[in-house]
């Protein structure tokens, strides 16, 4: 990897100052080991540059470079690319003080395989509700669904989701949190079997409205 | 079918039509030919320009008699397709609970609160989310959508009052709700936009055909089929010109392409990509997509008018078991 580096360099005194904008272009693919080794050398050698000037210019007055040394890193620290180069571009991780809090999803009764998550900060994995609960892996079957539907129907649903008694205190701080993290506050776990039959219970009544709708139409414009 | 152009007005030689008729007839066929062809009560000589302003504008308060709006009560796991007047009264605390509301390919959703009897301060909330979100998955996802997320979510408790009608910029929208008081009730009347231009869509059906234009705009759009398909794209026009040289630096250089993504959830960055076109063609090419979500994604740059048409279908247990027999590594890993 070729490392171009622009540098615009402003003298002042005895000092070159390396400007912040320090840009590192990387020529192509051939990609080496070094790569990472590289942009940190490059942040040190900003950093030594400054040293070694300054210590070509004291030993004239034949100071100690240890000294030396020790005052300029105190007095002044290394820059900002020295760090930032090779940190990853998250310096920040967002606080997750409730991460450890989050239990599995609770599902409340056996055969419903859908459950509302709220507040999931790291649910990035894949977990399907039917693997955490082996018991109803076993039952995924279509009667259980068709069952599941008409007790939908029936509106007979409970409680189904995850009492999370911590969202009020979410909610203060959860404004700033959306914005820092692309995961959604409010979300429905669904498979996509339930979410099928849901669509197409709802396409079902869509047919039956629109035939209604003929319908009167027709009765209305027949008179 | 989908008519969007000038009515047009016949010319009549006869003295005998008069103007008020002759704009009856328009308006009635304009109106019949959105698929919204209502009832329209006219006297001879009287047209009262509310009536006129209700039949064009779909914005405004309709004024449907009563007995044609749809109504019924709305459960705590519900999906909406028609339109109307939908209430959910809780008998019990109902503490989550998400309705889905889709409309055709070339709808938008408008959600407005009718009536509202809930408890801001004590914990209740109704939230309107542009999209579908499903186990933390949005659709569209954060490249095919305009708003950052938390701009997607609308709480009544905070802008209700002031915005009474939320509406999605997608054929799809979701409204998640907790009532902590049984008697707790609200109305909310669901209707459907026309969208000239649809970017983003659920597809309501595992089966039918879309074309989706995208005119000259830089945005990425995405035609979501939740079912496992196969999809047949008969016509791709990228650009204005046919530009082969294109495809040689592979689509991932092209501004402007098509993508087949395949996966097991709602979110189209965290799906696997099937196929890339990146040059325009004539023809069918098939493919089969053994995925719980299969979508269709254009990229625009924004420089040309990109179109593409496809047909899907849905495939077959059996059609799935031969692929899943034929394939070397199954993409999407079926629970």
């Amino acid at each position: 990897m070729k490392l171009k580096v622009s540098e615009k360099g402003e003298r002042q005194g005895f000092f070159t100052f390396y400007d912040k904008s320090l840009e590192l272009y990387r020529e192509d693919e051939r990609g080496n080991g070094q790569g990472q080794w590289s942009m940190v050398f490059l942040g040190k050698y900003q950093c030594l540059l400054i040293i070694s000037r300054f210590h070509s210019l004291l030993s004239e007055m034949k100071l100690n470079f240890l000294v030396t040394a020790v005052v300029l890193l105190v007095a002044f620290p290394p820059p900002y690319e020295c760090r930032a180069i090779d940190s990853s571009p998250n310096l920040q991780p967002p606080t997750d003080p409730d991460g450890e809090r989050q239990s599995p999803p609770v599902l409340a009764r056996l055969g419903e395989e859908y459950f509302i998550r709220l507040g999931n900060r790291n649910q990035n994995s894949p977990r399907s509700p039917p693997d955490s609960f082996p018991e109803t892996s076993q039952y995924s079957k279509r009667a259980l669904q068709l069952q599941l539907t008409q007790r939908l129907l029936e509106g007979k649903v409970g409680n189904i989701g995850r009492l999370d008694g911590s969202y009020a205190l979410r909610a203060l701080d959860s404004e700033e949190r959306e914005r820092r993290s692309e995961e959604p506050p409010i979300s429905l776990d669904l498979t996509f079997h339930l979410l099928r039959e849901v669509l197409e219970m709802a396409r079902a009544e869509q047919m039956a409205q629109q035939a209604h709708s003929n319908r009167k139409m027709m009765e209305i414009f027949g008179k | 079918m989908d008519l969007v152009g000038e009515p047009r007005i016949f010319s009549e030689s006869s003295s005998e039509m008069s103007g008020s008729s002759v704009l009856c007839f328009v308006l009635l066929s304009v109106t019949a030919l959105r698929g919204h062809a209502r009832f329209l009560e006219v006297q001879e000589n009287e047209m009262s320009p509310e009536g006129l302003l209700s039949l064009l504008s779909s914005e405004l308060k309709r004024e449907l008699p009563e007995e044609f709006v749809y109504r019924r009560a709305l459960r705590c796991l519900d999906m909406v397709a028609v339109e109307g007047q939908f209430t959910f009264t809780a008998e019990r605390p109902q503490l989550n609970c998400g309705v889905f509301f889709i409309g055709e390919p070339s709808d938008i959703i408008s959600i407005q609160y009718d009536s509202v009897n809930i408890d801001c301060r004590g914990g209740d909330f109704i939230k309107v989310f542009d999209g579908w979100v499903m186990k933390g998955e949005k659709f569209p996802s954060n490249q095919d959508h305009h708003l950052p997320l938390y701009e997607r979510y609308s709480d009544y408790c905070e802008t209700g009052a002031a915005r009474p009608i939320v509406r999605s910029s997608q054929n799809v929208a979701m409204l998640f709700f907790r009532l902590h008081q049984s008697g707790s009730s609200f109305t909310v009347t669901f209707r459907k936009l026309m969208n000239p231009f649809p970017c983003n869509v659920v597809s309501q059906t595992p089966e039918g055909s879309f074309t989706m234009v995208i005119p000259q705009q830089h945005r990425n759009c995405s035609f979501s089929i939740i079912y496992p398909v196969e999809i047949q794209i008969g016509e791709l026009s990228l650009g204005q010109h046919n530009d082969l040289k294109r495809s040689i630096l592979g689509c991932a250089g092209s501004g402007d392409f098509v993508e087949l993504l395949g996966g097991n959830g709602m979110d189209t960055s965290k799906m696997f990509p099937m196929a890339d076109l990146c040059y325009s063609f004539n023809g069918p090419v098939q493919m089969k997509v053994g995925c719980d979500n299969t979508v269709v994604r254009m990229v625009s740059s924004g420089k040309f008018i990109n179109r593409v048409s496809f047909q899907y279908r849905l495939l077959g247990h059996q059609e799935l078991q031969q692929m899943k027999g034929n394939s070397v590594e199954d993409v999407c890993l079926r629970a």
